[in-house]
């Protein structure tokens, strides 16, 4: 079981990426997968207030692993997730299998 | 060679009968008159009567409106002599009523050898069938040349791009709008292909044409996109002809830039709006997260504050402290807990809770059967040892198995379903006086950055409690045995003589107070009975009131009279301390005799004692006398009263007659009110009544010191 803090940004996280799988879906019948959008950024961090710039292809591929979140570089919190692929304009994030439950 | 036999032609009369009668033309002689003469078969069928009921009648008689415009072509005939021929005439006979008929007429006249018009004659054919084609050809290609017409003003004026192409693909038809759509003049398209007209753009569209001349089905581009900029909607057709055979393709070809702009648009609007109520939504998300971590804050704070509050109620510390940790659970841990480093390294829990009574007290007991070791490698022994806190999130059955005394102690441990343990020690700059332990159990939740530093703040607070607490039972117990040294431990026996007295610090236990009394032998069988208020309180007054009470008792033993007493406390009060530290005194001495006691008494500046007197009357004993400590040169009275059995006399502080009001007659009202209710009883029971009155006049807790001391005469 995650602790209190690690609990509470995964909590954060999904409910950024929750507003963003809407984002997803109702962009989907209005572009292309190589447009740049902007997306809110899916950090822990429940003051951020940036948007990550990426293609909703790109998006999608983060999109098809429960345990991964596009974050804005630099907002990664390395003591609960770890960076697994770094782009100009976004990195994505893999949680840990401890807070699967509250991500997956 | 035969020879040629002479011809023989039948008479003029027959061969006209025989032409009437067989020609298939109606033919007809009308007289001068214009009536029927003579009408074959052909023209009476064409007239709708039968020949015979023609003669003798006139045009119009016959024909009706036909007959009466031939009646007028007929008397011009006869008038000019002029024949006409193949006229064409059309109207109605009695043959087709309601058909319009056409006819092909001669008309010619007839005259006699002598060249006088005797009449008209007429050969008449019936050209109906003929007409009818011949219009139905005429409305045909009239209706062919408007179509045309038609076709070429649509062509012309529609703002659509139309084309016409063979079913090979060649421009058959373009009109103008095309022509501009494709930059070239309608000439540049006929007779050539799509390709050769418009490139690799024409390409694609030939093969849409053939894809028309395959399928005979129409073909849709919905969107052309042109030089990047210029959009095009596109429907190819298939033309048929009359015998269903492809005559080629139709093509019509709409620009649709605008309607494409207004859409790409409409899209991006839509996009931004989404994409604005996305981040809008985590505005949202963030106001709400930031209202719930100030929620949370706030809770921390209140618990802290409440923490803090029920830490200030008392100085108990282990009173408070059980108190903190029942506010603990569940809001900061299902489990807390409080131990203390006892004298002789003992580790003792003096708090225990969790939010099931009987959890606790399974708990409480387990604690007293199983103590934390100091020396424990973890846990609280090691936290207390080296006051470094111990964080465990995943208490496995291992480190349970490592911390337990034994077996049961093990099982019972288990019991208690511990998972995440935070142990904080309880710490003074001086050393550390225990540790504070939170567990999270069954809500299996974990130790975060807010719970650490809220045990921090709860563990500094109880600590700072617990020190104040010792200081504070020190400091009592300093305070307890200071001011036992300061009265009497006991009152003596004196025959013929009930002592009874009282004493009851203001305040808390910490302070010694000033008030003091003394009852000691004065010599020559003599008492001395004394009462007194040193200014303040704690040591200085402490110190004051010994050397008060010292130097009295010393006095006594040199001088008889009260007011040499006093005069000698006075000098050395004087001598001892400024004079902002003062003293006032009643000094009694008492000599029994066999006249009753007899009690010689002065006052430095101390409420008046009072006499109850037999038969219950109280007096006030009014002395003058200055404060001791003030003036070298303070005097004093000696008074003398003497006490039967029965009587009493009754020493007391201000704190006696202390009212919560200003006015103080009110307070020594109520004192004679009590005494006197008292007159009596034993000293014990005055004393009692005397105590209670002064305490519950003050509301239960008096703002200054009371002692009193009641003598009686038995």
């Amino acid at each position: 079981m995650p602790d209190a803090r690690a609990a509470r940004i995964a909590e954060n996280e999904v409910r950024f990426r929750d507003i963003n799988e809407r984002l997803r879906g109702d962009l989907e019948a209005l572009t292309g997968e190589e447009e740049v959008l902007r997306f809110v950024c899916e950090c822990g961090n429940a003051s951020c207030r940036e948007a990550i710039a990426i293609a909703l292809g790109e998006y999608q591929g983060v999109r098809a692993h429960p345990l991964h979140f596009a974050v804005t570089p630099g907002h990664e919190i390395p003591d609960v997730e770890t960076v697994i692929e770094r782009h100009q304009r976004y990195f994505v994030v893999e949680k840990p299998t401890d807070v699967a439950d509250i991500v997956a | 060679m035969e020879p040629r036999s002479t011809p023989v032609a039948p008479a003029p009369e027959e061969l006209l009968a025989a032409i009437f009668d067989h020609a298939p033309v109606g033919m007809g002689f009308w007289d001068a008159g214009l009536r029927f003469s003579i009408v074959n078969d052909a023209l009476a069928a064409i007239n709708g009567i039968p020949a015979n009921e023609h003669l003798g009648r006139t045009l119009p008689d016959v024909l009706g409106p036909l007959g009466e415009e031939l009646e007028e072509l007929f008397r011009r005939i006869l008038e000019d002599g002029e024949p006409r021929h193949d006229l064409v005439i059309a109207g109605e006979t009695l043959a087709s009523p309601g058909v319009q008929r056409h006819w092909l007429a001669s008309y010619f006249p007839v005259s006699d050898a002598d060249g006088a018009r005797v009449g008209v004659a007429a050969h008449v054919y019936e050209v109906t069938e003929t007409r009818s084609a011949q219009t139905r050809a005429d409305d045909a290609l009239s209706g062919a040349r408007a179509a045309t017409a038609l076709l070429d003003a649509v062509y012309g004026a529609i703002p659509f791009g139309l084309a016409f192409f063979s079913p090979d693909g060649h421009f058959r038809r373009v009109n103008q709008a095309l022509a501009e759509m494709n930059g070239r003049p309608v000439e540049a398209h006929l007779g050539r292909t799509v390709e050769e007209v418009l490139g690799a753009h024409g390409a694609r569209i030939a093969a849409l044409i053939r894809a028309v001349v395959e399928t005979r089905r129409p073909v849709v581009e919905e969107e052309i996109a042109v030089d990047g900029d210029r959009f095009w909607e596109a429907t190819y057709f298939p033309v048929l002809g009359g015998d269903e055979e492809l005559e080629g393709v139709g093509a019509v070809v709409r620009e649709i830039t605008e309607r494409h702009r207004a859409e790409v648009e409409r899209t991006r609007l839509l996009k931004e709006a989404v994409t604005a109520r996305a981040h809008a939504e985590a505005a949202q998300v963030r106001a709400e997260t930031a209202q719930e971590l100030a929620e949370e804050a706030r809770a921390r704070t209140e618990f802290l504050a409440e923490a803090g509050r029920r830490m200030a109620v008392s100085m108990d510390f282990e009173w408070t402290l059980q108190q903190v940790a029942e506010i603990s659970v569940p809001l900061v841990a299902d489990w807390c807990s409080i131990a203390l480093l006892q004298p002789g390294n003992v580790v003792r829990t003096v708090a225990v809770a969790h939010v099931d009574p009987e959890r606790t007290r399974f708990a409480r007991e387990l604690g007293e059967r199983y103590p934390s070791r100091l020396a424990s490698d973890a846990g609280v022994g090691r936290v207390i040892r080296t006051g470094e806190m111990e964080l465990v999130n995943d208490i496995t059955d291992e480190m349970l198995a490592r911390g337990a005394h034994d077996e049961e102690h093990l099982a019972a441990l288990r019991g208690l379903d511990i998972r995440s343990a935070l142990v904080m020690p309880l710490r003074t700059p001086e050393r550390i006086l225990g540790a504070l332990t939170l567990v999270f159990s069954e809500s299996g939740r974990r130790f975060g950055d807010d719970d650490i530093a809220l045990a921090t703040s709860l563990a500094a607070r109880a600590a700072l409690h617990v020190r104040n607490g010792q200081l504070y039972q020190e400091r009592s117990h300093i305070a307890r045995t200071l001011q036992a040294g300061l009265l009497p431990r006991q009152m003596p026996e004196i025959e013929g003589l009930e002592v009874a007295a009282r004493y009851r610090a203001a305040g808390d236990e910490n302070d010694v107070g000033g008030d003091f009394y003394d009852v000691f032998p004065a010599g020559d069988g003599a008492w001395a009975a004394v009462i007194g208020d040193v200014s303040g309180k704690g040591p200085e007054a402490a110190a004051l009131t010994s050397l008060t009470r010292h130097t009295l008792r010393a006095a006594a033993l040199h001088h008889t009279t009260p007011s040499a007493n006093l005069a000698v406390l006075n000098r050395a009060l004087l001598a001892e301390s400024d004079t902002s530290r003062f003293s006032t005194v009643v000094f009694a001495r008492l000599c029994p005799g066999e006249e009753g006691l007899e009690v010689k008494i002065a006052s430095a500046g101390h409420p008046p004692p009072l006499l109850v007197r037999s038969g219950g009357v109280v007096e006030r004993l009014e002395l003058r006398g200055t404060i001791v400590g003030v003036v070298p040169d303070a005097d004093f009275e000696d008074v003398t009263v003497r006490l039967v059995p029965g009587e009493v006399l009754l020493l007391y502080t201000d704190g006696v007659t202390e009212l919560r009001t200003t006015e103080w007659q009110y307070g020594e009202q109520r004192l004679l009110e009590t005494v006197q209710a008292h007159a009596g009883d034993g000293v014990e029971v005055i004393a009692d009544a005397v105590l209670r009155m002064a305490v519950e006049a003050q509301a239960g807790e008096p703002r200054d010191d009371i002692a009193l001391l009641c003598l009686k005469k038995s």
